[in-house]
């Protein structure tokens, strides 16, 4: 498993359910700003200038700092 | 839940998504899921007193890149045609009863963000428990609180 998907969470084709949630209280909704399905998606995301000035209007989070720093390139994808 | 576009106003950047569908055949991202009479109650409660504003996904106080107009559920299962954010078509989606949809109102970075293909789709976060499933797929009795998103 690769960092992203330790960060994002499982490919579809792999998912199994093995928690149910419960008692949920819903605080926040969010556009899902990188590709949860593909790394290529997220390097073409950090290329997009819409993409890159609405990072600068945010504080981001670390998985969003650990791909803007560059680090993904240095992860093996297999 | 993935960028499965119903409708959208380009004029008025408002789109129609799916936010989340309930049942163990909708498992999410997480390997997590929630029954229908749960998510039900709580999109009535975001609907009711939540948070409309929409933020990237990964900023921790970033500001508001969409407005969440209104979140339902339908009790039925609906079949539509899907599209990108570019209004291509992706296929035909069966949505399980109990799916949670929203109408979202965009910025203009957003919306071009959505049209040119670059966002994946809707999350929601929160809070619950969780509990544990058994590999036979009974819940086990041990939960946890946590924050969590789906």
């Amino acid at each position: 498993m690769g960092f992203l998907d330790e960060v994002i969470g499982l490919r579809k084709e792999e998912r199994r359910p093995h928690t149910e949630l419960e008692e949920i209280e819903l605080t926040r909704v969010s556009l899902v700003d990188h590709a949860a399905s593909g790394y290529d998606d997220a390097f073409l995301l950090l290329k997009s200038k819409d993409a890159q000035r609405l990072q600068k209007r945010a504080s981001l989070g670390g998985a969003f700092r650990g791909l803007a720093s560059g680090a993904v390139q240095r992860i093996d994808l297999g | 839940m993935s960028f499965d576009l119903l409708a959208k106003s380009v004029e008025q950047r408002l789109t129609l998504l799916p936010i989340y569908s309930p049942g163990e055949e909708a498992v999410d991202l997480h390997g997590e899921f929630v029954r229908p009479e749960v998510l039900e109650q709580a999109i009535f409660a975001l609907a009711k007193s939540g948070s409309r504003e929409v933020t990237l996904q990964h900023a921790q106080d970033g500001a508001a890149v969409g407005e969440l107009l209104t979140a339902f559920v339908l009790p039925w299962e609906v079949e539509r045609p899907v599209f990108n954010g570019a209004g291509i078509q992706k296929g035909t989606r069966r949505f399980p009863p109990y799916t949670a949809f929203g109408w979202f109102k965009w910025s203009p970075e957003a919306f071009r963000l959505i049209r040119s293909g670059l966002a994946k789709g809707v999350s929601i976060e929160g809070r619950a428990k969780r509990r544990p499933m058994q590999k036979g797929g009974s819940a086990l009795s041990r939960e946890l609180r946590a924050g969590w998103s789906l």
